[in-house]
């Protein structure tokens, strides 16, 4: 009996392992861009993925096991980010004249192109543009761009309606354009 | 398809969200009105570089490794335990489980903590039988100190019960004030 129920345990856990180790990776980046505290990044992919294991048993195979756990971490994320007190929402205000000015933040002078600002994005600007968005609507672009999952997988993991998915992605990329194209034209006024 | 309605379907369209049909209604629009073409090309390659910049990074083997070692190999992670989602019903169940965990991982342990426990208990035993044993075989008092000390309680009492202004009157029949060990000399023959 008790034989049994070890070769069982073992085998869940070298199951559950085995469909976490490839994402791992994809797990550490969202976390790392979601979180607003850097040393809260273990605490928060321990404490993700023991829940995880956990609650293994009620995980169904035929869901995708990247949108269970990322749901699972958002939470998670989202709880750290309230115990640390850190605001979530608006660190850096967006005045409501920049985001309307978009269009000539992109093609200003004919020569700055979004494209060449995001290639020359560098870390601490990516992580201080995501600061401008709110909880879902970094959420929604993380879980797009880092976990690709679709939008009916992000509304599930966030728990909010299909819309509200289109109308926070929708912002987010509109945010985090805006915010780059001043940070651009701040870093072409001190060159 | 208007060109109003074709931007608001730009995110699903880019992120391959859309139906079949609606997916050729755009297409076929952006086929002839470059305007939208450009707008669209422009966000394709905004959203490239944005997911290019937020997947830098690469995964970290010490955190794993400290991540994967919460997962203990006999089944429920050590830490569930005394994680708040744990009710109280379930909490007996996991502390069995963890008796059961740390029985398993270090027998020679727990065999030499019952051992030592088992000598204490048994030393404990011994000493309280010993107690015993020697309260047993002291001699019981002899009738003759009985009656002393009966008598002396009685006596005892008397001064007690006695008001203040007896005392002198009554002094030969009272009990002397003085250290106890001078008591047994006072006459209790009255």
């Amino acid at each position: 009996m008790d034989t049994s129920q070890s070769t069982n345990d073992a085998e869940r856990a070298e199951r559950f392992l085995a469909r976490l180790k490839p994402i791992e990776g994809d797990l550490e980046r969202y976390c790392r861009r979601l979180i607003w505290e850097p040393q809260a990044l273990s605490d928060a992919l321990q404490n993700a993925v023991t829940k995880a294991f956990a609650a293994f048993d009620r995980y169904r195979p035929e869901a995708s096991f990247r949108a269970w756990m990322l749901k699972i971490l958002t939470h998670e994320a989202f709880a750290l980010n309230r115990k640390h007190a850190r605001i979530a929402r608006h660190e850096f205000q967006l005045e409501p004249d920049e985001l309307a000015s978009l269009p000539a933040a992109r093609t200003e002078g004919g020569q700055a192109s979004s494209a060449r600002l995001l290639h020359e994005i560098l870390e601490p600007e990516l992580i201080a543009g995501l600061k401008t968005l709110t909880d879902n609507e970094r959420a929604a672009l993380l879980l797009r761009g880092i976990g690709e999952l679709r939008y009916q997988e992000i509304s599930e993991s966030l728990g909010i309606p299909l819309g509200s998915v289109m109308g926070n992605l929708s912002r987010a990329r509109q945010k985090m354009r805006a915010f780059l194209g001043r940070s651009e034209r701040r870093n072409a006024t001190l060159s | 398809m208007t060109c109003d309605e074709v931007k608001r379907l730009q995110g699903p369209y880019l992120d391959s969200e859309l139906d079949a049909r609606t997916t050729l209604e755009v297409e076929h629009h952006l086929n002839g009105c470059s305007d939208c073409a450009r707008v669209f090309a422009e966000e394709e390659r905004v959203e490239a570089w944005l997911k290019a910049g937020l997947n830098r990074g690469e995964r970290t083997p010490g955190l794993w490794k400290q991540v994967e070692g919460k997962i203990s190999i006999r089944g429920q992670p050590r830490s569930q335990m005394f994680s708040s989602s744990v009710g109280p019903g379930n909490l007996f169940a996991a502390l069995l489980g963890q008796l059961k965990d740390s029985w398993s991982a270090s027998r020679w342990v727990w065999t030499g903590l019952t051992a030592t426990w088992a000598v204490i208990l048994m030393l404990n035993t011994t000493a309280w039988e010993t107690d015993q044993a020697a309260g047993a075989r002291r001699p019981a008092p002899s009738t003759l100190d009985l009656r002393f000390a009966l008598k002396q309680k009685q006596l005892w009492m008397a001064e007690l019960a006695a008001p203040s202004g007896a005392t002198s009157a009554n002094s030969s029949k009272m009990v002397p004030v003085g250290p106890r060990s001078e008591r047994h000399l006072v006459n209790v023959n009255s």
